[in-house]
């Protein structure tokens, strides 16, 4: 039998045939868009581990898979449950990219094909029900090109605005009419679209397609509405009267000053018979319908005089306001923007010859060893000047092509500084860095590469400045530098000098830029020149952001029209585009702030903010952005302050995205787990019994977390089951010995000192049996005081009298064996010296083991201490009953973790091995995760400092706490996997946990105060599951 | 007479000019004496901080030296905490004015660098164990002369140095109380040194095998030395943004 993709890949006999099924999500229940993204990364990352996960058939299953994720992915839109996972959200742009290549002439147009279509469908028609019909199945049959206008526009918009729901009814409702459809339509048409796009397949690959073409139809339609048309009419009318007055008066003729009068007069006339009919005219039908409601009965409500309309409810049942009197949005024949243009040939030629640049560095080097570091003139030192000028000069027409090369030759320059003595060389050096005044000025370079210079010369000299390597000497030159090219100074800790300084240099530029376009001495490409500078320089997307959003307020405040199409209105939306509306990263907030900062900027004129408005508004891909938020072109400062509070309020918040890939609870088990918590915190740690247990107790909470983590209720109970048990149990359970055995107790009424009073009384042999069988009489006697205990071991091991030993040897043997005075009198008279077979054999009897050997004095001491111990309540116990507690716990969630081994060990391995193993598995787990960059230390650095703690560790509870940083680290990682946004809460408690193991007084706390910092960490990684969809 | 005035005036200038360069004659002085070699440190070469370090604590003739020493070996761990850290904080075990400090420098040699050797917990070689299970019997039966001869045999004492502390709260109370003891005299009545003993003594003969319980009551529960890496000025004493010597102190390049 061959076997099946499915079975080789995944080891089950087939994809189930649902979509949750295949992707292994539970049949039921809410799904999230984060859910759906990690089941399909878990899937296809286990294909991809295979031997043949390259194959063919592999790719074959993954899309599948990818597929099923999409559908999901769709209905999850649709329904409105959240954001879009990026990763889903870029797949999705894949597919936009290879549709668009399909749709080249000739391939996706074929005639052959059943969906092809001629020619745009008419405007009028839409898809609604009754298209949908055409198929044997709803949605079956139809494609893309099936959508009319209106449907791609409203397509559109529901997946932005996250289904149909207030916001996308709201914006449908103010087009719909521009359309011909009626509202009371729309919502029959979203029914249409909704099927369409969860049981249709002519969407699939083609979604990219429908956004593009929305987002032309919404910015180029005329969507001229009846108030606007009117206003049009009149104007042409005033248009036209002025006109005619203009020639009557220019004429000055006695026949135009007639008609001039008697055009004032009719005028003078009409305005006195309009004013008539306002002051004095019949009410009409106004005042029947103030007495109709002057009639109405009193008490009525008014939902029952006027009921809503079915489309003023969204899905939810939510009532939808009533839509506000909107600005009309700026309209441009196409939507404005632009694409860069590649990187031109010459640039790339340059920078593919980047090794040059370092090579001819070094060499600079060795020729400036050899003038003796100094550029005096030399012939060495004149060679060394050609080599970096030209070096550097080239690097700085291509550095943002030139990838890795950048930092090379950045870090050459550097080496070509340290080689350089005495402050007039390392000036002269600085001054050949290119990007100064006169060093642009030369040359007949295009605009965009005198700003790359510019830039990669602020970068290098602030790489130098920054660096603490490089002696005050060099570093003061390079400051000088910076200073003579009026450039800000870095001081400080900066984490990438030169993207900080290039990117600052850019910014700088981008007013100049913005204008040069304006005057026409700037184009589109430098533009995306400019842009490429940034995007090579900029190590974090909040460096890319800041630069965006500098050339948005370049552009705004440049003199230029904004509101015709042109480049300028392209450079606009061109970085608009290129900022974060999504509320998902930190960096968003500098947008939100720089929006506001723009609204209330008096220096904008609102229509720049109008224009910048409408281009938010009809960028789709900024889902939360409606007609609402568009200013109008006449607004005060009032208008604007208002609009900025509402553009605040509508901004997403980065908590409403943070549980995206959170382990979701149901509001009962998350309870369950806040209460576990609490408990947990308040536990009393006053001594190292407390912490140990405290440490199980958090362990097994940590099972719970595992268990909610893999939807294993049982197992998550059963953690949780853990707190509740250990914390019932009564004092003495702790210190009682586990053997259960109770130890001899003396007589009571014999007082310590009656055997040993008769054993001196009479040395007669019949006299000592006599007192030996009244030690055998005592009534419940179990042990003896202290005093008769050392006489009794002592004579019964060396009395001189055989029968008398012997028989004292059964008494204690038969009576008080049990007796912990009687085994440590036994223990001291040892001490004595070598006794004989009969006392071996006595002692190995009292003490319940067999004592062999030449050495059995060694033997018998081990075996009546350990029989002394086990006869105790001690803390000992205590501390051997939480260590298994430990070690139960521990290797449980080892097992959770997939040491199926580890679990069988359950308490009676040791503590710190079972915890080693801990350690183990989640560094297992953590290494099939996938991290940006290693969080918070690469696995290779947690193993050597765990191995270091290891071989310092000397007692058990440090061999204990040797282990749990690792087990804190692989947490850390584990959760900042599924969350990245997590990571700088996670970093702060894995740096607090660091200072208190630090500054802890005992090993047993550094061990609790590990577990209990991991346990926060897997607290982050929980979130409560809705209960209702948010938003609308 | 002439070459005597001369002598006479020379004469106190030049023990003055000596006493100045004298070793030992001034803190300041003797730093003074490294500063060339020190102007030329570069923190791009870190071993150069490690070997001149070596350099002044072999030649420190006073503490202004020996500070100077530790300031370099520190500069040196900071600077390549991958490379050289491990051998820099050795080098600084050395300058460590107790035990517990150089054990602090030891462990944080390990952390900074170590592969992972194996420390070994309280072990004791059988005759030295009988021998000091002897004058803990014997201790606790009151004899305190016998008890101290048992220490004598076969290293005890030594055994007991270690144990000391969770003996009798340290090995010296131990010897006293044994001293102090009155031939004839009566058992030990403290119950807690009583359990202690017996404690101790399983502990130590049930070895690296011990119970948690019994471990703890031998090795106590001394927090697991550790170090903060993230903390450069807490683990080298030293800020390694100023590794440039200049002016007679370190430096920063701004």
């Amino acid at each position: 039998m061959s076997m099946t993709p499915e079975k080789r890949f995944l080891g089950i006999d087939r994809l189930p045939s649902s979509d949750r099924g295949a992707l292994g999500l539970p049949e039921d229940g809410q799904l999230r868009s984060g859910q759906v993204e990690a089941a399909l990364e878990q899937l296809v990352d286990i294909i991809a581990r295979h031997p043949l996960g390259g194959s063919a058939e592999a790719k074959r299953l993954a899309a599948r898979l990818e597929h099923s994720a999409d559908r999901l992915q769709a209905e999850i839109a649709l329904a409105g449950k959240g954001p879009l996972h990026p990763a889903a959200a870029r797949r999705a742009a894949r597919r936009l990219q290879a549709s668009s290549a399909d749709a080249a002439p000739g391939t996706s147009a074929s005639p052959a094909s059943p969906f092809a279509a001629p020619s745009a469908p008419a405007r009028p028609a839409v898809v609604a029900p009754a298209a949908l019909g055409r198929g044997t199945g709803a949605g079956v049959g139809l494609t893309a090109d099936d959508l009319t206008d209106f449907d791609r526009v409203a397509l559109a918009v529901l997946v932005v605005s996250g289904g149909w729901n207030a916001t996308s009814a709201k914006r449908l409702a103010t087009i719909a009419g521009e359309y011909g459809v009626a509202v009371a339509d729309l919502e029959k048409i979203v029914l249409g679209l909704t099927q369409f796009l969860s049981e249709g397949e002519g969407l699939r690959g083609a979604m990219g397609e429908v956004g593009e073409s929305a987002r032309t139809t919404w910015m180029a339609s005329p969507r001229q509405g009846r108030v606007d048309a009117a206003e049009n009419a009149v104007e042409r009318v005033f248009s036209r009267i002025n006109d005619v007055l203009r020639d009557e008066v220019g004429g000055g003729s006695d026949a135009a000053r007639m008609r001039l009068t008697v055009i004032f007069t009719l005028f003078a006339l009409s305005w006195v018979a309009a004013l008539g009919y306002i002051f004095f005219g019949s009410s009409g039908k106004g005042d029947a319908a103030e007495d109709a409601a002057s009639r109405a009965p009193v008490g009525v409500a008014v939902s029952e005089v006027a009921p809503p309309a079915r489309g003023d409810v969204d899905a939810n049942g939510a009532s939808v306001a009533p839509i506000d009197a909107l600005a009309a949005p700026a309209k441009f024949p196409r939507p404005p923007g632009f694409t860069p243009s590649p990187t031109p040939p010459a640039v790339i030629e340059s920078a593919s010859a980047a090794a040059g640049w370092i090579a001819d560095l070094e060499e600079a080097v060795r020729a400036l060893d050899a003038s003796k570091g100094r550029f005096d003139g030399g012939s060495d030192a004149e060679r060394a000047t050609a080599l970096v000028s030209g070096a550097l000069a080239r690097a700085a027409d291509a550095w943002p092509a030139a990838g890795g090369y950048r930092a090379d030759a950045v870090r050459a320059l550097g080496a070509v500084a340290r080689a350089s003595l005495g402050a007039d060389s390392l000036r002269r050096l600085m001054r050949l860095v290119p990007g100064s005044s006169a060093d642009v000025a030369l040359g007949t370079r295009p605009a965009w590469q005198r700003v790359w210079r510019q830039a990669f010369g602020a970068g290098c000299l602030a790489s130098i400045v920054v660096d603490p390597t490089f002696s005050p000497e060099i570093a003061a030159a390079a400051r000088e530098e910076l200073r003579q090219r009026n450039l800000p100074i870095p001081r400080g800790k900066v984490a990438d000098p030169f993207g900080t300084a290039a990117v600052g240099a850019l910014v700088a530029t981008a007013p100049a830029l913005a204008e040069q376009i304006v005057f026409g001495s700037s184009s589109l490409d430098d533009v995306a020149r400019w842009n490429e500078a940034v995007r090579a320089a900029a190590s974090t997307p909040r460096m890319r952001i800041d630069a965006a959003i500098a050339g948005i307020d370049a552009v705004l405040r440049a003199p230029g029209a904004l509101d015709k199409p042109g480049p300028l209105v392209d450079t606009l939306a061109f970085f608009i585009r290129a900022l974060d509306f999504t509320g998902r990263g930190a960096e968003s907030e500098s947008v939100r702030g720089a929006l506001a900062t723009w609204l209330l900027d008096k220096n904008i004129p609102p229509t720049r903010i109008w224009v910048l408005t409408s281009l938010l508004d009809a960028d789709l891909g900024i889902a939360w952005y409606g007609p609402d938020l568009v200013l109008a072109t006449n607004a005060g400062d009032d208008a604007r302050a208002d609009l900025a509070e509402r553009l605040d309020r509508a901004f997403p918040r980065l908590t409403t995205t943070i549980a995206g890939e959170a382990v979701l609870l149901d509001p009962e088990p998350y309870q369950a787990w806040r209460l576990a918590l609490d408990e947990v915190w308040s536990l009393e740690s006053g001594n190292e019994v407390e912490r140990l247990r405290n440490a199980a107790i958090a362990l097994g909470v940590m099972r719970a977390y595992r268990g909610h983590e893999r939807g294993d209720a049982r197992s998550a109970q059963s953690g949780l089951l853990v707190l509740e048990e250990v914390l019932s149990r009564e004092p003495e359970e702790w210190i009682s010995p586990p053997a259960g055995v109770r130890p001899g107790l003396p007589a009571s009424g014999v007082s310590d000192g009656t055997f040993d009073a008769e054993w001196r009384a009479n040395s007669s042999a019949a006299a000592r049996l006599e007192a030996v069988r009244n030690l055998r009489a005592r009534p419940a006697a179990g042990d003896l005081g202290p005093r008769d205990a050392q006489v009794a071991a002592r004579e019964a091991l060396r009395a001189s009298a055989a029968d008398v030993r012997q028989e004292l040897c059964a008494v204690l043997m038969d009576r008080y064996s049990n007796g912990p005075e009687v085994l440590r009198a036994l223990l001291d008279a040892l001490a004595e010296g070598r006794g004989n077979e009969e006392a071996r054999l006595f002692i190995g009897t009292m003490a319940d083991a067999t004592v062999a050997g030449g050495d059995w004095i060694a033997d018998a001491r081990r075996a009546l201490l350990t029989k002394i111990v086990s006869l105790e309540d001690s803390a000992a116990n205590a501390v051997d009953l939480a260590c298994a507690d430990i070690a139960e716990q521990a290797s449980a969630l080892a097992a959770a973790f997939g040491r199926m081994d580890a679990g069988a060990a359950g308490s009676a391995a040791r503590p710190e091995r079972v915890l080693a193993t801990l350690g183990d598995a989640m560094r297992d787990e953590a290494a099939t995760r996938f991290l940006a960059e290693p969080f918070p230390a690469p696995v290779e650095e947690i193993e050597r400092l765990r191995n270091a703690r290891r071989s310092l560790a000397r007692s058990v509870t440090q061999r204990m706490a040797a282990e749990t940083p690792a087990i804190l680290d692989y947490a850390a990682m584990l959760v900042a996997s599924r969350q990245p946004s997590l990571q700088s809460r996670i970093a702060e408690i894995v740096a607090a946990a660091r200072a208190l193991r630090a500054a802890a007084p005992s090993a047993s706390d550094q061990l609790m105060g590990d577990l209990y910092s991991a346990l926060s960490i897997l607290d982050l990684g929980l979130a409560p599951k809705p209960t209702e969809r948010a938003g609308g | 007479m002439v070459r005597m005035l001369r002598f006479l005036l020379v004469a106190p200038l030049a023990i003055a000019l000596l006493a100045l360069h004298a070793p030992g004659s001034s803190p300041s002085s003797h730093r003074g004496r490294w500063d060339e070699r020190l102007a030329r440190l570069d923190p791009v070469r870190p071993l150069d901080y490690l070997e001149l370090g070596e350099e002044v604590a072999d030649a420190a003739e006073n503490e202004a030296e020996r500070r100077l020493a530790r300031e370099l070996f520190g500069l040196a761990g900071a600077l390549d905490t991958q490379r050289l850290g491990r051998s820099a904080m050795l080098a600084l075990a050395q300058f460590a004015a107790n035990d517990e400090e150089r054990a602090r420098a030891l462990a944080a040699a390990e952390l900074t660098g170590g592969r992972g050797g194996t420390a070994r917990g309280v072990r004791a070689e059988p005759a030295q164990l009988e021998a000091l299970s002897r004058a803990i019997s014997f201790h606790r039966r009151g004899d305190g002369r016998r008890a101290l001869g048992a220490l004598k045999q076969d290293g005890a004492d030594a055994l007991l140095d270690v144990v000391g502390e969770a003996l009798a709260g340290g090995a010296d109370v131990f010897r006293e109380e044994c001293r102090s003891m009155r031939a004839g005299g009566p058992a030990l009545a403290d119950a807690d040194a009583v359990g202690r003993g017996i404690y101790v003594e399983l502990a130590l003969r049930q070895g690296e095998l011990r119970s948690p319980g019994l471990d703890l009551v031998l090795e106590g529960d001394a927090p697991l030395l550790e170090i903060d890496l993230a903390d450069p000025i807490g683990t080298w004493g030293v800020d390694p943004s100023r590794p440039w010597w200049r002016g007679g102190k370190w430096s920063g390049n701004e």
